[in-house]
């Protein structure tokens, strides 16, 4: 078992030159090949953890440093909610009433581009802004709650179906292409999540199966913002995930959140399209439909993904408990899996920043007129996208650079928690060796994954 | 209070909603060009060319008249198919020394060899190519490109075989300038691409399901847009818009806009007309040849659109660069 593991470990410090096997696309205007830049990210890995483990012998992260900055006025939280209700409204009525193009209609922009992608990076950078804004909760706040007692056993386990199922909708469905179908979804999960608040009570629903308040609020911990209590304070950046609880569920949640954006990543890459061309052909012979069968492959793919970041996980996890110290599976994986959290940002930064940039601006028209009804309520309806405002040929060094970032923050995190679970230094940085060798391969995935997208 | 305020605004938009509904007003094409170096004004001027300003061709020679006119610009045409008899799209450009376009009031003569009698002025507007901001596609709105109009004259031609043209710009000081270039006229018997009148080839066009589900098969334009039915599927139910053009594999300001032009007009006129994109070459490889669907209409270059009524019949067809007016005029025949 540890050869294996070893070996395991050898392979993932070795991704670097595999994915250049697998096809990292030397962009022209790059002044070294881009299989470089992976084993330039993963020596800055490396140099990080031999750093930590001189400079960083005692826990830092997991105490709690908030300090109070501002109570928030009880007013500001009525009307975040109300603007986000408002903003619910408007994009589920967008949906119907709307132009039957996407590209044209509100609702698919708002929802999969400005909510889905611009809030991880305004939760990131401000805190769980989410929450204030929420129309879930601000409606809940108006209807009856009966609080019943909510299974522990659940945990987190909504929140996964309820991510993975939004991920289904915005990468495999192809109802992102169909506004009305996109909000009718919407005010399913609406009134699912309506009826949940009403049953269990908004702040535990909130907590444990509202999938985009679990989302958001991970993102959240990274943030040197937090409101408790109705004060907004400060504390360190990153200081919020340490303090992540253990509830089940939550080490897929967070699988879910890598492995959804490393199958959006790879399936825009020739290798997956050729491999869904086979499956779609192989369906096909047995009377399946090509847009049935390319979705079963997207779908496959998806669960993939996951399945591939749960996997290399276990690994490092395991390979952490192969070094002593007498820590079960269950200690060790729900004590680093807020180590993850950054990575999870970093993918879905570096992924979707262009994306957020660019197609995010057709907002700005769009909300001038959200029925499409002739409407110029702002005196922007006649602007566009300007792909000008971000220097695409920049965008590369950026992707790397926050790649790269994310994984420096996850190696931190996990090794202030060694620190703090082994409670002896050397016992630690070995353990942190195999998070190291996970680490790099997620790296290595990350940049391997952004090129796919230019082969 | 503050409540009531929030819910005033929710129905006020709700209440807004349920109003209106007037056809989006895609304004005048031309204040989609930009206004740097008087552009858009040469442009506005070029687009309603008065045939006052150009030499009678009553009973001169294409050489009489290139004689009246000052050289200097070339004459690129944007289109290559033209038949006898009817009425035919004649798309050019003038492009200067200097390689920049040249906009000013035009017109064409045309004469089967330059020293005939020459049959003109057809008056050639400016037609715009740039479509309204949020309908252009990352490859329209990064393009360098400084084409914004293409000129474009209906001209009917007597006979079969080459024939001159001359294309003649009135510049902003009040000269003329001129060019000349040649085409060949075909009878309409001999030109194979179905004409106006025709019933259209009920093409199995690509939709997603056709190709796998890979969007990246089904269309170059970035981002992709909707119009992806199948063309066998519509035809005859309902007035279509078929149009053939690969905007990522040619990327000019020429035909790149085109599927733009064609989402834009699908904004306006889509609950009474369905617009059809289908790409050009087999797996967007020009190595691979063109689809299906342009060899049976035998298309031999691209852009192609056609405009097809509920019956089924052929409308309009243009051929080569197409402006938003043009664009615009051809869905019009069909409604």
């Amino acid at each position: 078992m540890r050869r294996a593991l070893a070996a395991a470990l050898v392979l993932a410090l070795l991704v670097p030159g595999a994915a250049e096997a697998h096809g990292l696309v030397q962009r022209q205007q790059l002044p070294i090949p881009q299989w470089l830049f992976a084993w330039a990210a993963a020596a800055v890995l490396v140099i990080s953890f031999f750093a930590l483990a001189v400079l960083w012998p005692q826990p830092r992260l997991e105490r709690d440093a908030w300090r109070e900055r501002w109570r928030v006025p009880g007013w500001l939280g009525v009307l975040t909610g109300a603007i986000g209700i408002l903003l619910l409204v408007v994009t589920i009525l967008a949906g119907y009433l709307g132009s039957g193009t996407a590209l044209d209609n509100w609702a698919p922009t708002f929802l999969l581009i400005t909510f889905w992608v611009g809030m991880v990076f305004a939760s990131i950078l401000f805190g769980d802004v989410y929450r204030a804004f929420s129309p879930f909760r601000a409606l809940g706040a108006l209807l009856p709650q009966l609080n019943r007692p909510y299974p522990e056993r659940l945990g987190r386990w909504p929140a996964v179906a309820g991510l993975f199922v939004f991920t289904w909708v915005e990468l495999v469905s192809g109802w992102g292409e169909d506004p009305a179908l996109l909000v009718t979804a919407a005010l399913g999960y609406t009134l699912l999540t309506l009826a949940a608040q009403v049953w269990f009570g908004v702040e535990t629903w909130t907590r444990r199966g509202e999938a985009f308040a679990v989302y958001f609020d991970l993102f959240a911990r990274m943030s040197v913002f937090e409101v408790r209590d109705g004060r907004l304070g400060t504390r360190r950046a990153l200081g919020g995930l340490p303090r992540l609880d253990d509830a089940p569920g939550t080490v897929l949640f967070v699988c879910v959140m890598i492995g959804t954006v490393t199958f959006d990543g790879l399936s825009q890459g020739s290798l997956w399209r050729d491999f869904a061309a086979d499956v779609v052909d192989s369906l096909e012979s047995v009377g399946v439909g090509a847009l049935t069968a390319s979705r079963i492959a997207s779908t496959l793919g998806l669960l993939l993904g996951v399945a591939l970041v749960a996997g290399f996980y276990r690994l490092g996890i395991e390979g952490a408990r192969s070094v002593g110290g007498g820590l079960s599976q269950h200690k060790l994986e729900s004590g680093f899996v807020h180590s993850l959290v950054p990575i999870a940002a970093v993918y879905v930064a570096a992924h979707y920043l262009t994306f957020l940039i660019f197609e995010g601006q057709a907002l700005i028209y769009l909300s001038s007129d959200p029925f499409g009804q002739g409407w110029d309520l702002f005196g922007t309806v006649n602007s566009g996208i300007d792909y000008g405002v971000f220097p695409q040929e920049h965008t590369w060094y950026v992707q790397v650079a926050l790649v790269v970032i994310g994984h420096v923050a996850a190696l931190i995190l996990a090794h202030d928690r060694a620190l703090t679970l082994y409670g002896d230094t050397r016992l630690a940085v070995r353990s942190q060796y195999w998070m190291l060798g996970v680490m790099v391969g997620f790296t290595s995935l990350a940049l391997w994954l952004l090129a796919q997208s230019g082969s | 209070m503050l409540r009531l305020g929030c819910l005033l605004i929710v129905l006020s938009f709700a209440l807004a909603a349920c109003g209106g509904g007037d056809e989006q007003d895609a304004g005048d094409p031309v204040a989609n060009v930009p206004s740097e170096n008087g552009i858009r004004e040469a442009v506005k001027a070029a687009s309603t060319p008065d045939a006052a300003a150009f030499p009678s061709a009553e009973g001169r020679t294409l050489d009489d008249i290139r004689g009246e006119v000052e050289s200097g610009p070339d004459l690129a045409m944007a289109s290559s198919v033209f038949i006898t008899p009817g009425e035919n799209r004649m798309a050019f450009g003038m492009i200067g020394q200097d390689g920049l376009p040249v906009y000013g009031p035009t017109a064409v003569y045309v004469a089967p060899d330059p020293g005939s009698p020459a049959e003109g002025p057809f008056m050639a507007p400016a037609d715009v190519l740039l479509t309204q901001p949020r309908y252009r596609s990352k490859q329209a709105a990064t393009t360098d490109d400084p084409f914004v109009a293409v000129y474009a004259a209906d001209v009917r031609f007597e006979n079969e075989g080459p024939y001159s043209v001359l294309a003649v710009t009135k510049r902003s000081d009040g000269g003329l300038v001129g060019a000349t270039a040649e085409i060949t006229v075909s009878s309409k018997e001999a030109s194979p691409v179905p004409a106006v009148g025709d019933k259209a080839p009920k093409v199995q066009t690509d939709t997603l399901e056709s190709v796998g589900g890979d969007e990246a098969l089904l269309d170059t334009r970035e981002p992709p847009s909707d119009m992806h039915a199948n063309f066998a599927d519509v035809v005859g139910k309902k007035p279509v818009a078929l149009l053939f053009a690969t905007p990522q594999l040619c990327q000019t300001l020429v035909c790149g806009p085109v599927a733009d032009i064609a989402l834009q007009m699908q904004a306006k006129y889509g609950d009474r007309m369905t617009f059809i994109h289908q790409e050009v070459y087999v797996d967007n490889d020009v190595q691979k040849g063109v689809r299906e669907p342009l060899k049976q209409f035998n298309l031999p270059s691209e852009p192609w659109l056609f405009v097809v009524d509920a019956d089924g019949k052929i409308t309009a067809r243009l051929e080569g660069s197409i402006g938003v007016a043009a664009f615009e005029d051809a869905v019009k025949t069909a409604l």
